[in-house]
């Protein structure tokens, strides 16, 4: 039976929450994290381990979600359009305590901007619950976010937060898919 | 990241630095870039240069670069010199792999730069070749069976059960 992988990307600035994120909703989720990737697992003919975030959750028999954190250091931004290939979205986490801390994100957004212009994502402005946090239109503005694209708050240590998000992101992938199978038809 | 591909770009980097150091005094930076522009190693001079943030001005200037060439009958980008009020950039395409970019201080280097250009290219060729191949061979492709809208439906679901939402 050949297995479907639905391929997620956590994506944004060293610092913004990512592991945070992928561990809260770990303790919801059956996340497997730190487990070998097969490259084909359709053939099972080799494996191969990655090194960096990673996580993995069965749904059905034939439809698995890979989650893919990215290196946030710029100096990894060339593996930053490797882990990319193929994903079906991507959520962009920045730390939102601050209008200096969000502007550290700006290039990293633009960076998957340009690179990846038609996957859907949706920005998650982490830290929302501490008092400076800058409040979501200031975000928009700041990040030159699409009129489209959700920004969404996010307390990466609570679960309901994360894990609204990751509905929210996983709604606009629906979508797009949606908007594709009409254009299609 | 993984080792092989992490050892390739280490050696890139080091390339770069080599070529620094041919020429300390006037060398102010030196970049790699795959195709699309993106930088996979580099090394600012900081006696003469603050490490400026090219990493993502880069792409953008491969790919304008790119467009302008493509309305000009002159092929591809091979070699582009440019001169600015605080320094020249010298960019030499290697093959279909990649670019090296020099960017230096002064017009009396520009004939020096060609030549350490001209030397690193057939070393880079082959050192971004083999990026380029591991990359390809030992990360997971995901591109396999078409996810539907349903399929994204029962993930949804999963995750409201198990967390109640």
């Amino acid at each position: 039976m050949p297995i479907k992988i639905l391929k997620i990307v956590i994506a944004g600035p060293y610092g913004a929450g990512k592991t945070t994120f992928v561990k809260t909703i770990s303790e919801v989720l059956p996340i497997e994290t730190d487990v070998p990737l097969t490259k084909n697992e359709i053939d099972g003919k080799r494996s191969t381990t990655v090194a960096f975030d990673y996580g993995r959750m069965k749904i059905r028999e034939d439809l698995v979600v890979h989650l893919f954190g990215v290196p946030g250091q710029e100096r990894f931004s060339f593996m930053w359009k490797i882990i990319a290939r193929g994903m079906h979205g991507y959520l962009f986490i920045i730390d939102s305590s601050s209008e200096e801390r969000v502007r550290e994100a700006m290039n990293m957004y633009s960076f998957f901007r340009d690179n990846f212009p038609d996957t859907p994502h949706i920005i998650a402005a982490n830290k929302q619950d501490l008092p400076s946090a800058v409040d979501i239109p200031i975000i928009k503005s700041i990040l030159k976010v699409p009129y489209e694209v959700k920004v969404m708050p996010l307390i990466a240590t609570n679960r309901r937060s994360a894990l609204l998000v990751l509905v929210a992101l996983l709604e606009e992938i629906r979508n797009t898919l949606l908007e594709t199978v009409k254009y299609t038809r | 990241m993984d080792a092989s591909i992490q050892r390739i770009i280490n050696d890139i980097r080091l390339s770069t630095e080599e070529i620094i150091s041919e020429s300390p005094d006037q060398i102010k930076a030196v970049y790699v870039m795959d195709r699309e522009g993106t930088v996979i190693a580099y090394t600012t001079n900081t006696v003469l240069i603050n490490a400026g943030n090219t990493f993502f001005a880069a792409p953008r200037f491969i790919s304008s670069l790119k467009s302008l060439v493509s309305t000009l009958p002159i092929g591809g980008v091979d070699y582009v010199l440019m001169q600015g009020t605080d320094g020249i950039i010298q960019l030499m395409g290697i093959k279909n792999v990649g670019y090296l970019m020099v960017i230096s201080n002064s017009e009396a280097s520009i004939g020096l730069m060609r030549i350490l250009l001209e030397k690193y290219s057939d070393k880079l060729y082959d050192l971004l070749g083999k990026l380029i191949k591991v990359s390809e061979e030992e990360l997971i492709e995901v591109i396999n069976v078409e996810i539907t809208p349903k399929d994204i439906e029962d993930v949804i679901n999963f995750i409201k059960s198990k967390a109640s939402l």
